[in-house]
C-alpha cells in the first residue's frame, strides 16, 4: 500500500506560517528529494493557492535549488480538496468528496508515496490513521504567534509516533522523520 | 558572565504541558547533566510549586519511580540556590531560597554577573518574559515523538518585534524517539 507523507516547515515552538522561514539550499534539496519519492501531492485549498501559481511561474525561481523544487512540484500530479475552487491548472484535479475516504482509496492504488501538504486537514487525516509518515523541518526560530501545526482542540486523541531518522543542516534546521506507531 | 539556560520538554506541535510526556531514564540523565552544570534555579511560582517539595521529597525518601528519578532528585538538591519570581508567594523553602517580586530584568542581570555556574529556568511564563527581555543565552528543547493538539503552548502570543533567530549547536536523539536540541542566541 502507498504511504502518505506529511511534510512541513515548522518553528521550534510549533508555528507553521511560511513567512517565518527562509529555507536555504539544503532545505529545498530535502523537499525536492522527498518529492522524488512521491508521484502525487494532496493539497487543501489554502496550501494549494500558496504554492500555485507561485511556483509555476519561472520568475519566482531564484536559485537552482528553488528551480528544481518548483519544477518537480509543478510537473507532478496533484489533488486539491476544495468545495469552492472552480478550476485548477498544473496537473491538478479538484476533489470535493471526503478527504479521508479519498486518500484511503488512493493508497490502495499502485504508485509511489503520496505527499500530504495541508495543515487544516492534518488533524482529521492523522486521526483517521491515513498519515504514515511525518517529516518536520524544524527551523531555528521562535515565532510565538500565527497558525500552528495543530490547533488546540482539533485532535480527539494524541498521535503517538516513532522517530525514524533525524538530519541536521548547516543552517541549524533539523529534519525529523517520524512514522506512525503501528 | 554566566549563562541563563531555559530547558523544556515539547511535543512535535509545540505543547509543553508536563503531563503530556513521561521522562525515561535517558532523559533523566540528560537533565541531570544540565543540573550538574548549574548552581541556581530561576522559576516562576507555578514551576517552583511543581518542583518543590516534590523533588526534595523524592531525594529525601528515595521515592522516585526509577533510578533516574532518584538520581535526578539528588542532582536537583545539589543545585544550591532557588530564586522564585512571584508577587503572591509568602516564602520559598530551602536554605538558599529567595523571592524576586519586581524588576525581573535588573535582578536577573545582576545574577548573571555574579560568579558561579549556570542559571537554569523552566516553566512557561517566566521563561517567556526572560526571552522577550533577551536574557536567555541557551535554549534546550527535548521534542517528544507525539502530536497532542492541546495544552499549554511554549510561547503563546509572545510579543516580540520579530521572530527570534537562534543557532543550533548540538543535537542528540534518544531511544525513546525524543530529540534534544540545544540552541544559543543567534
Amino acid at each position: 500500500m502507498r504511504k502518505v507523507i506529511f511534510a512541513i516547515n515548522t518553528s521550534i515552538d510549533g508555528y507553521v506560517h511560511h513567512t517565518s522561514f527562509n529555507p536555504d539550499e539544503e532545505v529545498f534539496q530535502y523537499f525536492t528529494d522527498l518529492m522524488q519519492e512521491v508521484d502525487l501531492i494532496v493539497y487543501g485549498r489554502k496550501m494549494y493557492e500558496l504554492m500555485f501559481p507561485y511556483w509555476a511561474d519561472e520568475a519566482n525561481r531564484e536559485t537552482k535549488f528553488e528551480t528544481e523544487f518548483a519544477q518537480r512540484i509543478t510537473d507532478i500530479d496533484k489533488i486539491v480538496f476544495s468545495r469552492s475552487l472552480d478550476s485548477a491548472e498544473y496537473n491538478t484535479r479538484i476533489v470535493r468528496t471526503d478527504p479521508a475516504a479519498e486518500l484511503l482509496k488512493l493508497k490502495q492504488q499502485p504508485g509511489k508515496s503520496i505527499s500530504l501538504s495541508s495543515v487544516s486537514m492534518l488533524p482529521q487525516l492523522g486521526q483517521a490513521g491515513v498519515v504514515d509518515e511525518f517529516r518536520l523541518v524544524v527551523h531555528p526560530v521562535i515565532v510565538g504567534q500565527g497558525p500552528r501545526l495543530v490547533e488546540s482542540g482539533s485532535l480527539a486523541e494524541q498521535l503517538q509516533l516513532k522517530l525514524v531518522e533525524s538530519k541536521f543542516f548547516k543552517s541549524g534546521c533539523v529534519a525529523l522523520h517520524y512514522a506512525k506507531n503501528s | 558572565m554566566r549563562k541563563l539556560i531555559f530547558a523544556i520538554n515539547l511535543t512535535m506541535d509545540g505543547c509543553c504541558d508536563h503531563t503530556k510526556g513521561a521522562a525515561d531514564e535517558e532523559l533523566y540523565y540528560y537533565y541531570i547533566a544540565l543540573l550538574q552544570d548549574a548552581d541556581t534555579f530561576l522559576y516562576g511560582r507555578k514551576t517552583y510549586q511543581l518542583m518543590v517539595p516534590y523533588w526534595p521529597d523524592v531525594a529525601k525518601n528515595n521515592s522516585g519511580h526509577s533510578q533516574g528519578g532518584n538520581d535526578y532528585a539528588q542532582a536537583f538538591e545539589k543545585v544550591d540556590k532557588m530564586v522564585v519570581v512571584s508577587k503572591s508567594l509568602d516564602k520559598a523553602e530551602g536554605k538558599n531560597a529567595r523571592i524576586i517580586r519586581t524588576n525581573l530584568s535588573d535582578e536577573v542581570l545582576k545574577m548573571k554577573q555574579e560568579p558561579g555556574k549556570n542559571i537554569l529556568t523552566g516553566g512557561v511564563d517566566i521563561p517567556s518574559q526572560l526571552i522577550q527581555l533577551g536574557l536567555v543565552d541557551e535554549l534546550r528543547v527535548v521534542i517528544q515523538p507525539v502530536v497532542v493538539g492541546e495544552g499549554r503552548r511554549l510561547f503563546d502570543g509572545l510579543s516580540m518585534p520579530d521572530k527570534l533567530k537562534l543557532k543550533l549547536v548540538e543535537s542528540k536523539s534518544f531511544n525513546s524517539g525524543c530529540v534534544a536540541l540545544r540552541y544559543v542566541k543567534g
